[in-house]
């Protein structure tokens, strides 16, 4: 276990990444940090301060500077942007001075060198010679290196009571099998069960959950060595909802679980960045780029890989609208967009667009297969709604979908059905769909086609509306038209996916305005979603993350503005 | 060996059938290989002295024998046979055996050819002959001899064999109606007696009804035309009765004459005959095979708009172009131009059927990199001109070498806005999902200067395109699951399997014994050489592979690539 948490700490890029495990790690020692992490910025060369007792011994002052990776010439005194020996000549000079709290002065002080790799052996030298010239009474010198740092994460995060060696046997599992996703994930998330199941308590809950974190650093850590983000991100998707099952009840935004969830939220949002950036953003602009790195000698994996995908970006960019509609609240733009807001908006567009070029370049989009596709197109349609930059591209690509999923459903080809394992989709191509009772058996629900007729009415695509609408009077009278809204067991579920929960209506009415009004009637009675903690706490991405994850279909909760408007 | 020896050792085989059958079939060989024909002599000379009787030795024949060989045995005695003092009955009850022993098998038409020799020696042979055939209670097997006996009559007795023909077309046995008629149509009848010969056919075309009467009748005219040339005119319309509504039967009959018969057959009739094949069900292989050689004979005819007027009436007809082997491998190798004249006139059309069988014409090609050139008179302006391509396209996607050398052959005399268009076409959809094959021809086009420019072009915009995708060769995180691709091998295995045990079975297979080896990559066998010596023969086994290029856009988008050719065939345009 040493040597993967050894690799996991020097494979780490930047030194962020290992400021973020190194607070949680002293907390769990027992220490006291005084001064946390600000990203990039250093007060006086300190990163982080802590305060306490090591080893039974006395109480001493603990000032850390951080670096990624190995100590070398270049980043111990060399060019390197915030080299090492700069810093702690500004901690001797100014920090002790000017800046160590009143109440800590008199205590010993020892400055900590952290790194996650090795000292070469070309620094080494000179390292030790400054160590052995500013020693003095009060100041000592410490070497945090990898081996250090996971022998202690070893020894505190990670013991046995805390994290059992079944459970690093997942971690290990899950790290052997990175070049297949889904056995990967699968052991990652039993240890994401076990390690939250035993929480009951405000404390223990941010416990858990900063293990299960730093678990997830480790498996994000060991991806980004194998060029295979996959296991991570899916991981990561998971571990989130199972966090929030946990941290919804202490959640306060200020507390020890509040910010032990935040922290695996800022982890999810890196690696689901890592993956958007170096995944799918590069190549949506390139034509069908992304179906093509499916390397699959059938369609059936394209068109589940690119929704797939398509959820994916999505979800992204419903947390990046959420984080700029919680920054336009607490600071409205009155005359400009603060940095932060300007930075969130640029990066929406370049989700949106995204999702624009996507779709442009890998027409399999416009085909869905399986109806719970509706999921993903759901995601991204409700993300466009808010950009009316994009209403031109969301009304032909919906268009276009009704059109081939009116097609392929006549001429018997790969009409979506409601059966979504590969190997029935794979019968299903295969299938003599002449065969009318085979028909109506894999089309016997639909929650894709009510969905595009909300869309069709939002739109106002009245000739796509009358044709669905008569599509589904003349071929889908056998079908259970029908949509899912949250009930009081969502809450309870939503984020485990513990047991099934949400109301269905039937009987969806497939005219553009009935289905309006129809569903506007029924968004305020089911008001179990206005309740859930995602939505009070602010985090309503947390629900469609949970949509995407479990594969449930997007509430029109999120479409209430602009179904009032559309109304008025 | 001499002709003594070959009878001393016949007569002494003579003791048994089997026996003297056995050394007659050894005399053939042997005949054959020294290229002497003494067998023919010693038979004849050994039964017309009575040591042997031919005809009771071949009334006994069996065509299963391993002893002998049947085909053998039919072939000495067709030699024989007009040179033999024989009762003309038993010759007879042999033939009939024979012919029931031969079954379907075309080989027995020779031994009838001898029967009418044996008859034309004597007189009486003809007439006992008929009066025999007449008497048999079972007159199939015997019905073929009769036609050979009214032809067998001296010419010197033309007069009673007209007459016996006549009387015999009025049989209350249709067979026996058909080789009566088979018999007038070839009888030599002189001047004087072509009216009488004339008045009674024709007076049959309106009351015959039995479709095989029907059949003969017809030869019968065609056979008496071609000796009365003056007679055309009145066979003209006496033809426009018979043939209206032509049966199965007849269609064949005329399919046969017009495609393999060298009779100088008057335009009109002609054309009537050709107009009667066109409704040919698909169901009359026989027919249909006929036609195959009828269109390549109005081909090299120089009648190519009466051929292809043909093919498209039996194209439309339901007949493919599989049954047609010998004249599309003709018209793929020798009439490209004539190809490239069918092809854009169908293109043009747009008629499903004929682009269907545009389709089926390639794809039956031996030649799998078979290319085609429009026939730019025939195309007129550039909406037809884009049109024609798009229809090739549409229709000819799996064949992307044939459907872009017609685009090409296009592009040549295109103005800008269409060498645009067609340069797009030629990119998306047919080198994106061909990008192996397409790009294979390219190069041979750039290598024959063969619109290089537009060429290159491709093949740079292809080349940038898969260094752009060589960027994501490595990206890992959206590849399919293993679990989804072991299933999908899984499946294409099983239907692979399934096709293979529902295919019809190589005629190799049906003709040799298959033996599985299980082991080892060659196989040890012997031959028996005649001085009983087994020699040791190891043969090492080759290896055999067929590949093919799957198109990539059907596995990119296949919904969208279908929905594209889906309408590039099905679109019309006014001509």
């Amino acid at each position: 276990m040493k040597l993967i948490l050894k690799q996991y700490l020097a494979s780490l890029k930047e030194r962020s990444e290992l400021d973020a495990v190194l607070p949680d790690l002293l907390s769990s020692m027992g220490m006291n940090v005084f001064i946390s992490p600000t990203r990039g910025f250093q007060e006086y060369g300190v990163d982080i301060a802590a305060v306490g007792r090591m080893n039974g011994g006395d109480e001493k002052v603990y000032l850390f500077s951080v670096k990624s990776g190995n100590l070398t010439r270049e980043t111990w005194n060399g060019n390197a942007d915030q080299a090492l020996r700069p810093s702690l000549d500004q901690i001797q000079d100014s920090f002790i001075s000017s800046r160590l709290p009143p109440e800590h002065r008199d205590k010993p002080i020892v400055i900590c060198l952290c790194f996650g790799g090795d000292i070469s052996t070309g620094s080494r030298q000179d390292v030790s010679s400054y160590e052995q010239r500013y020693t003095r009474d009060n100041i000592a010198f410490e070497e945090w290196n990898g081996d250090k740092l996971s022998e202690l994460i070893q020894q505190h995060l990670f013991k046995e009571e805390l994290l059992p060696s079944a459970s690093q046997a997942l971690l290990r599992k899950s790290l052997a099998l990175l070049d297949d996703p889904e056995s990967s994930t699968k052991h990652f998330f039993i240890l994401a069960h076990k390690v939250l199941e035993v929480a009951n308590s405000a404390e223990s809950v941010a416990s858990s959950i900063t293990r299960l974190n730093v678990c997830l650093w480790v498996l994000f850590s060991w991806c980004r060595e194998e060029e295979n983000l996959e296991s991570a991100y899916l991981s990561a998707e998971r571990a989130l909802l199972l966090a929030w099952d946990k941290a919804k009840d202490y959640y306060t935004g200020r507390n020890k679980a509040s910010k032990a969830f935040d922290s695996i939220l800022d982890t999810y949002h890196q690696i689901t960045d890592c993956y958007v950036d170096q995944c799918l953003i590069p190549y949506v602009g390139l034509k069908y780029g992304l179906s093509y790195a499916v390397h699959s000698p059938c369609s059936i994996d394209v068109n589940i890989k690119l929704f797939d995908v398509l959820g994916r970006l999505s979800v992204k960019g419903h947390w990046i609208l959420e984080l700029l509609s919680k920054s336009y609240t607490v600071n409205p733009p009155i005359e400009r967009e603060s940095e932060e807001q300007l930075a969130l908006s640029k990066r929406l567009k370049e989700i949106t667009n995204a999702i624009n070029l996507l779709v442009i370049n890998n027409p399999i989009l416009l085909s869905p297969y399986k109806d719970s596709q509706a999921i993903d197109i759901g995601l991204a349609l409700t993300l466009l709604s808010h950009n009316s930059d994009f209403d031109a591209f969301a009304s032909s690509w919906l268009s276009e979908i009704i059109n081939r999923s009116i097609f392929a459903f006549e001429c018997n080809g790969m009409y979506p059905i409601v059966l979504n394992s590969y190997d029935k989709l794979l019968e299903h191509r295969n299938k003599d769909k002449v065969d009318e009772r085979y028909k109506q058996k894999v089309t016997n629900g639909s929650v894709l086609y009510p969905l595009l007729a909300v869309f069709c009415a939002l739109y106002k695509l009245d000739s796509e509306n009358q044709e669905l609408e008569s599509f589904a009077k003349d071929k889908l009278a056998h079908t259970t038209l029908q949509y899912w809204y949250p009930n009081k067991y969502s809450e309870q579920r939503m984020y485990s996916n513990s047991e099934l929960h949400g109301a269905a209506t039937t009987n969806f009415p497939m005219n553009g305005v009935l289905a309006l009004e129809y569903i506007v009637k029924e968004c305020k009675n089911a008001d179990a979603f206005e309740k859930m903690s995602a939505v009070t706490t602010g985090k309503p991405a947390l629900v469609l993350t949970a949509c995407r994850c479990y594969r449930y279909p997007v509430p029109f909760h999120f479409l209430e503005g602009w179904l009032e408007a559309s109304r008025s | 060996m001499l002709l003594e020896e070959m009878k001393a050792r016949l007569t002494a085989a003579s003791d048994s059938a089997e026996s003297l059958l056995i050394q007659v079939h050894e005399f053939y060989i042997q005949d054959i290989r020294s290229k002497e024909n003494l067998l023919e002599d010693a038979l004849s000379d050994l039964h017309n002295s009575g040591r042997i009787d031919i005809v009771e030795l071949v009334a006994g024949v069996v065509k299963g024998s391993s002893d002998y060989d049947f085909f053998t045995v039919l072939h000495v005695f067709e030699k024989v046979l007009p040179s033999l003092n024989a009762n003309v009955d038993d010759v007879l009850h042999s033939i009939a055996h024979l012919t029931e022993q031969a079954g379907r098998d075309s080989s027995i038409g020779g031994v009838y050819g001898a029967f009418t020799d044996f008859c034309s020696l004597e007189s009486a042979r003809s007439r006992d002959s008929i009066r025999i055939i007449l008497n048999q209670s079972e007159l199939d097997t015997y019905l073929p001899c009769l036609s050979c006996s009214i032809l067998a009559f001296h010419s010197d007795d033309s007069t009673e064999a007209i007459q016996t023909a006549i009387d015999l077309c009025s049989h209350e046995n249709g067979a026996v109606r058909s080789q009566a008629y088979f018999a007038l149509g070839r009888l030599n009848a002189d001047n004087c007696h072509s009216q009488v010969v004339w008045e009674s056919l024709s007076s049959k075309v309106s009351t015959e009804r039995d479709s095989d009467c029907q059949t003969s009748l017809l030869r019968a005219i065609i056979n008496f035309g071609e000796k009365f040339p003056s007679y055309w005119k009145m066979i003209e319309i006496l033809l426009r009765t018979l043939v209206h509504n032509a049966s199965p039967e007849i269609q064949y009959e005329i399919s046969n004459i017009t495609a393999f018969q060298n009779i100088d057959l008057p335009s009109d009739i002609f054309h009537l005959f050709i107009e009667q094949l066109n409704s040919v069900s698909p169901k009359n292989k026989g027919t249909v095979h006929n036609i195959d050689f009828l269109l390549v004979k109005l081909v090299k005819q120089n009648s190519s708009p009466l051929a292809v007027k043909l093919l498209e009436s039996i194209l439309t007809a339901g007949v493919d172009f599989q049954s047609l082997p010998y004249f599309s491998h003709e018209l793929s190798e020798k009439h490209q131009r004539l190809l490239g004249q069918i092809v854009t006139k169908w293109f043009l059309a747009g008629e499903s059927t004929l682009c269907g069988g545009i389709y089926d014409f390639i794809s039956d090609a031996r030649d799998l990199g078979i290319e085609i050139k429009a026939d730019m008179s025939l195309l007129g302006d550039e909406t037809n001109q884009f049109f024609a391509c798009r229809k090739a396209v549409g229709w000819l996607f799996t064949k992307p070498v044939a459907a872009a050398s017609f685009v090409l052959s296009i592009y040549e005399y295109g103005s800008e806005n269409l060498r645009h268009d067609l340069e797009q076409l030629l990119y998306s959809p047919l080198l994106l999902s061909y990008p192996g094959d397409l790009k294979r021809y390219f190069h041979k086009c750039v290598e024959n200067s063969y619109q290089e420019q537009l060429c290159e072009r491709l093949i740079i915009r292809l080349e940038n395109y898969h260094n752009d995708l060589a960027h994501i060769e490595n990206l890992k995180e959206l590849r399919a699951p293993l679990e989804n691709l072991n299933a999908y091998w899984k499946n294409v295995d099983k239907n692979m399997q399934t096709g293979s045990d529902e295919a019809p079975k190589s005629i190799l297979m049906e003709l040799c014994t298959v033996q599985n080896l299980l082991y080892g990559n060659s196989s040890i066998y012997y031959i028996h050489k005649g001085d009983g010596e087994q020699v040791r023969q190891e043969m090492e086994m080759l290896p055999f592979s067929h590949s093919t290029e799957m198109p990539t856009l059907n596995v990119l988008d296949p919904e969208g690539l279908d929905y594209t050719l889906r309408i590039y065939r099905c679109e019309r345009v006014e001509v």
